[in-house]
């Protein structure tokens, strides 16, 4: 390890030791134990906690709390007694919404005054709820979800202060209740909570099932949309975010005990991670509290933790009681973030650098903290590892794309790098820039720990060449195949084979150059050496014994002392093979005729397409109707009701291949007014259709312009539903669709009379009756 | 609703054991179409209903739980423009057996078809027929029937084909307790409500075949359950569950009705609403029914079935039972008085008196008194020569008390539904 490798390492040390951790301090605690209040803290230093439940005692007493004096006092009472209400504020008012007081849910709704220290009714919720959850965004207060007797809520209502109404909204996809909901950016993060009781049938037996989900309501739209889970399923937990984008979930209880774990959810990054664990003062980690109050003043940088109950059991029955046990606590405790911190790491694409090659080395960067890192710079360097020194890089001018990361963002700095010569490389960068909160230098570094080896894998590409072409019976054919090193490798022990097909070929190896490797259809060789950048040429002499076409599959392997084995196929056929997969389609006075690309080596130039009005079509000029390079062909100017067979050959430099399987369609009228639909029987009945012979029924259907799709339905005359033969956004245009005259099952129906209901993209539908007759 | 619940079971265990081909797979439609407004009112839910030819077709036994005799006829508008009608009737033929015949004719309208050339063919599309004749038989509150169906169906005019069905159906009817009044004066229940269980393997037999491949018989799997509240001492509701399962298919088509009934002087006025829950949705539906003097007209108006419209549904009705009470009423010009139970059709307890009226509360007659077990069978005050069928020992009043009841027990019925 040289000086700059040490160096780097000392960087990356210092960086790291920068970062401070977050951590939770008691202040003073709340004179009311209390569990299941809610509280807010909306302007200034203060805190607000409402409500809530004391042992089994619903409490209508209110405490506020000054965080500059560290000093609790009391404020004025509500006029209901609840706890698992929404405490929210909406400029200078408070609400206190929802509830319980030992029945299924309250709508009750109250708002206070901190001018006149009273409260005031206001028109209570559209139906009454406990346990929810709810956040105020464009001064509308949004209460999500929560339980009324032994219904789990998805229902989201907002209430408008100024006009004094209560409204309902898109309902949350994840019933659930004792969850958490945030506002960060105009959305609503709804977090974790109970959704739903599994199993039991008794009180005692119900399993209370736990969730981590996150879903974002966005007001502005009315939609929700899901997010990152939370690590820890939860219900209970407290959650708030002191104005850096991120969202705190701290305590709550998990698998029937309460925790201490805090999680922060980066709504930007949709990532999650975990925070240092709040504590009761003087006690271990563990128990942690559930029904707790979190809130964040907006000075941006503490949460507090107020009250909560030390839980070990948790119950839910049937009839919507929720219950813990344990030990209420009006403990308070405030949560300091970490400023700022940066995790580097690097990187280099390619990853197999090559003499010769461009490429470029990335310093990916993460901050990993708190706050926002400002001014951020990166620099890199090029060490020389074990052998010659062999990158060429610089000068190092980073590419960066921002400045300044917000927490839990990723920054790139980029670098070109330029490799001369062979050897091994070490890199190391660093990343400084300062926490725009706390004033502090951040910085980190990072290095690849292993040297990177300069050089690059051989790669073999092929060409076969014969000659001279076309076949001539009784000649003789020559296959050369080149093999290319296009790589950075040399290639040893190259061989190669080449293999006739098909069965029958009017071809035979019989020699081989260079002599040394003679074969019959193999060559191979221990000796031959493939050079980066150089070629080799294989030939074989093949004589001509008929006429035809033949395919030959030229093989190379090699090896790659660094990388391995190294492999190339080329092929080329004397000419093509029949196309495969012919179909056709039917049309008005027209026909499709398609089928499928032949393979590449066989260098078709051409396809060219051939017609009779009766079986057994040949490859007679006469019959030629078409020849086109693509894959399809309309052939237009036919008679409807007529029966058209058709074949199709490929045809390259050295010849036409053979015909392809004979295909027929027969061309049909179809209505010229757009939305019209006409059935037809393609039988030997006009009027039906018996699906055991393979007839169908066609829908000969005009389309029209419109947004909708296509859609045709098969019902028996009783309105059941036999099956949807046809659902597809068609272009407008005459159309011709199937129904083979079986159900849903694949199976053919009964004789009888059926209904075709045919939708069309206009919105209009067509009925249409159809007849079956076996 | 245990044993109906158990009657669900076996039914849905029964369909899942067949092998389902799918919708469509099997022939004979016509032999699944339910029959009347009324039925189609209560979402199809035939299992089980009283009073109603039509559900002979359902279920045999449903013969047996008609009365002393019953016509319905019925005029149905399916999807688009085919039709069904139907005739039905049914009566007793002796105190412990009954019997019925019923007619069903389909049309499908005209289909329309094009060559490739643009040539139109046009032809009747299907047109079928269907003649049943049931009988059942009585013991005690379990009812048995039986039933022979002749279907022949015409595709496209030319092509024929016929097969010979049959069905088999029993129905269990039973008094739920304790009933809504006893009257310790006549000793006579006063409204009781009751749950009639049902079920039926309907559509065994041979296949249809127009001269190529044959297709199968459209067996159905068929369980009801029904019971009737009495309301009020004048009015009564009726719930109706089927479930069936088409052999076809396998699935469960579960129908829910509720229908209920004023009687207002001479004339019963009925509201019915009910769901039909099958594979490709449900449908709701509802109608009216209008009853005087024995004679009955009701309507059904169904919902869109999947893309289809609605549809209309009308039934004309003659109740034998019911006019010939109407009749007596008329007579004696008094006050209407419901029919206290019509679950079957036999009228039993409809004699029972309300105490407001001490004329007609005369227990003058101990050979009909009612045992207090099954006190709504036994009491055929109005009509003894019907409503005894259950109950041999009443089952012989003389002529006279038929002929002559007016003049001292009047007869305070409604008609009946």
């Amino acid at each position: 390890m040289n000086v700059k490798r040490i160096a780097a390492v000392c960087l990356l040390v210092l960086g790291a030791g920068t970062s401070l951790a977050d951590s939770w301090s008691p202040v003073a605690s709340s004179p009311t134990p209390r569990k299941y209040a809610a509280g807010t803290s909306p302007w200034g230093a203060t805190l607000y906690v409402v409500g809530g439940l004391t042992g089994t005692t619903y409490l209508i007493t209110n405490e506020v709390y000054d965080a500059v004096a560290d000093v609790w006092t009391s404020m004025a009472s509500m006029s209901v007694t609840r706890s698992g209400l929404v405490v929210a504020a909406i400029g200078g008012t408070i609400y206190a919404v929802s509830g319980t007081r030992g029945e299924a849910g309250l709508a009750d709704n109250e708002a206070y005054d901190p001018g006149c220290n009273c409260w005031v009714a206001r028109r209570a919720m559209l139906g009454p709820r406990r346990f929810a959850a709810g956040a105020v965004v464009g001064g509308k207060l949004y209460v999500t979800g929560g339980v009324v007797s032994g219904t789990i809520l998805n229902t989201v209502e907002a209430y408008d202060p100024l006009t004094n109404q209560w409204t309902s909204k898109a309902l949350m996809p994840t019933p659930r209740f004792l969850h958490s909901a945030v506002a960060v950016g105009g959305r609503i993060y709804c977090i974790g909570g109970i959704t739903a009781l599994i199993g039991g049938v008794s009180n005692t037996n119900v399993k209370i099932e736990y969730v981590g989900a996150v879903e974002v309501y966005d007001p502005a739209t009315n939609t929700w949309t899901a997010m990152a889970p939370m690590p820890t399923p939860r219900g209970g937990a407290g959650a708030a975010s002191p104005g850096n984008g991120m969202i705190y979930v701290a305590g709550g209880i998990a698998k029937g005990t309460s925790t201490p774990a805090c999680e922060r959810f980066n709504p930007q990054a949709n990532r999650w991670d975990a925070r240092a664990p709040f504590n009761l003062p003087g006690l271990p980690a563990g128990p942690g509290r559930v029904g707790l109050v979190v809130a964040a003043p907006p000075s941006g940088t503490v949460l507090y933790a107020v009250g909560g109950e030390s839980a070990t059991l948790a119950s839910y029955d049937w009839g919507g009681n929720w219950a813990t046990s344990g030990t209420v606590y009006g403990v308070t405790e405030r949560y300091d973030r970490d400023p700022g911190s940066m995790v580097a790491s690097l990187s280099v694409s390619p990853a197999h650098l090559a003499v010769g090659l461009t490429g470029s080395l990335y310093l990916d960067v993460t901050n990993s903290g708190d706050a926002t890192v400002s001014g951020i710079t990166g620099e890199a360097e090029v060490v020389a590892g074990a052998g010659a020194a062999s990158i060429s890089a610089g000068p190092f001018a980073a590419t960066w794309f921002t400045g300044s990361l917000t927490p839990g963002a990723t920054g790139r700095f980029i670098w070109s790098i330029a490799t001369s010569s062979a050897g091994q490389v070490w890199f190391s960068a660093t990343a400084s820039g300062l926490d725009a909160e706390w004033g502090l230098p951040v910085t980190d570094s990072a290095w690849n720990d292993r040297p990177l080896t300069c050089a690059y894998p051989a790669r073999l590409v092929s060409s076969v060449t014969l000659s001279p072409l076309p076949l001539v019976p009784g000649g003789q054919l020559t296959v050369s195949l080149t093999v290319t090193n296009e790589g950075g490798g040399t290639v040893f022990s190259a061989s190669a084979r080449v293999v006739v097909s098909p069965a029958g070929s009017p071809v035979s190896v019989f020699a081989c150059v260079p002599s040394s490797q003679l074969g019959t259809m193999a060559m191979l060789s221990g000796t031959v050496i493939i050079n980066p950048m150089s070629s080799t040429t294989f030939t074989w002499t093949v004589s001509v014994t008929g006429t035809g076409y033949a395919l030959f599959t030229c093989n190379t392997k090699g090896t790659d002392p660094l990388f391995g084995t190294v492999t190339t196929t080329g092929y080329r056929s004397t000419m093509p093979s029949a196309p495969a997969g012919p179909g056709t389609r039917q049309g008005d006075t027209a026909a499709l005729v398609t089928w499928l690309p032949n393979p590449s080596y066989e260098n078709v130039s051409a396809y060219q397409v051939y017609r009779s009005a009766s079986p057994g079509v040949t490859s007679s000029p006469a019959l030629l109707v078409g020849t086109t390079s693509n894959t399809w062909f309309d052939d237009t100017g036919l008679v409807n009701g007529t029966r058209y067979y058709y074949v199709v050959t490929a045809m390259n430099g050295d010849g036409t291949g053979p015909m392809s399987a004979e295909v027929s369609v027969m061309p049909a009228k179809i209505p010229d007014a757009p939305g019209e639909v006409r059935v037809a029987c393609m039988g030997t009945n006009p009027l039906a259709i018996n699906p055991d012979r393979g007839e169908i029924i066609q829908f000969l259907v005009n389309v029209p312009a419109g947004t909708g799709t296509v859609r045709i339905t098969v019902y028996t005359l009783a309105g059941e539903l036999v099956r949807e033969v046809v659902h597809a956004a068609l272009p407008p245009g005459k159309w011709i669709l199937d129904w083979d005259g079986r159900n849903s099952k694949g199976r053919p129906v009964a004789s009888g009379g059926y209904l075709g209901v045919v939708d069309l993209p206009d919105g209009t539908r067509k009925i249409r009756k159809l007849a079956v007759l076996k | 609703m245990t044993a109906a619940t158990a009657c669900l079971a076996v039914l849905l265990a029964a369909g899942s054991a067949f092998a389902a081909d799918g919708a469509g797979s099997a022939g004979g439609l016509l032999a699944r179409l339910p029959f009347g407004a009324r039925v189609l009112a209560l979402g199809g839910a035939q299992g089980a209903l009283p009073d109603s030819p039509g559900s002979l077709l359902v279920n045999p036994a449903a013969a047996g739980a008609v009365g002393p005799g019953a016509v319905e006829a019925g005029l149905d508008q399916g999807v688009e423009d085919v039709r069904y009608e139907g005739l039905a009737a049914a009566g007793d033929i002796l105190p412990w057996f009954s019997g019925g015949i019923a007619l069903q004719t389909l049309g499908a309208g005209t289909i329309e078809t094009y060559d490739y050339v643009g040539t139109r063919y046009t032809a009747d599309l299907e047109s079928d027929r269907l003649v049943a004749l049931a009988a059942a038989a009585r013991t005690g509150p379990l009812c048995a029937g039986a039933s022979l169906k002749y279907v022949s169906s015409t595709l496209l005019g030319t092509y024929k084909s016929s097969a010979m069905l049959g069905d088999l159906g029993a129905r269990l009817r039973l008094r739920l307790s304790p009933p809504d009044w006893y009257d310790e004066d006549t000793a006579q229940v006063e409204n009781p409500n009751w749950l009639v269980l049902s079920f039926a393997a309907a559509n065994v037999g041979q296949r249809f075949d127009y001269g190529g491949a044959s297709d199968a018989s459209p067996l159905v799997w068929r369980s009801g359950a029904l019971v009737e509240q009495a309301l009020s001492r004048r009015a009564r509701l009726l719930l109706s569950f089927a479930a069936d399962v088409p052999r076809a298919t396998a699935q469960p088509e579960g129908r829910t009705g509720v229908e209920v009934v004023w009687p207002v002087s001479t004339v019963a006025v009925a509201v019915r609403v009910g769901v039909r829950m099958a594979r490709d949705g449900g449908v709701f539906s509802g109608g009216l029914g209008l009853a005087i003097r024995g004679i009955s007209v009701d309507y059904a108006y169904l919902g869109k079935l999947g893309p289809f419209d609605a549809t209309h549904h009308m039934s004309l009705g003659f109740n034998l039972g019911a006019f010939r009470g109407s009749a007596a009423k008329t007579e004696a010009g008094l006050a209407a008085v419901p029919v206290q139970s019509t679950i079957d059709g036999r009228k039993e307890p409809a004699v029972a008196t309300p105490r407001s009226e001490p004329a007609v509360s005369t227990p003058t007659e101990p050979a009909v008194a009612t045992p207090r077990s099954e006190p709504a069978v036994a009491t055929p005050r109005k009509e003894p020569a019907v409503s005894t069928a259950t109950e041999p020992a009443v089952s012989t009043p003389p002529p006279a008390a038929v002929k002559e009841p007016a003049a001292d027990k009047p007869l305070e019925e409604a008609p009946n539904f």
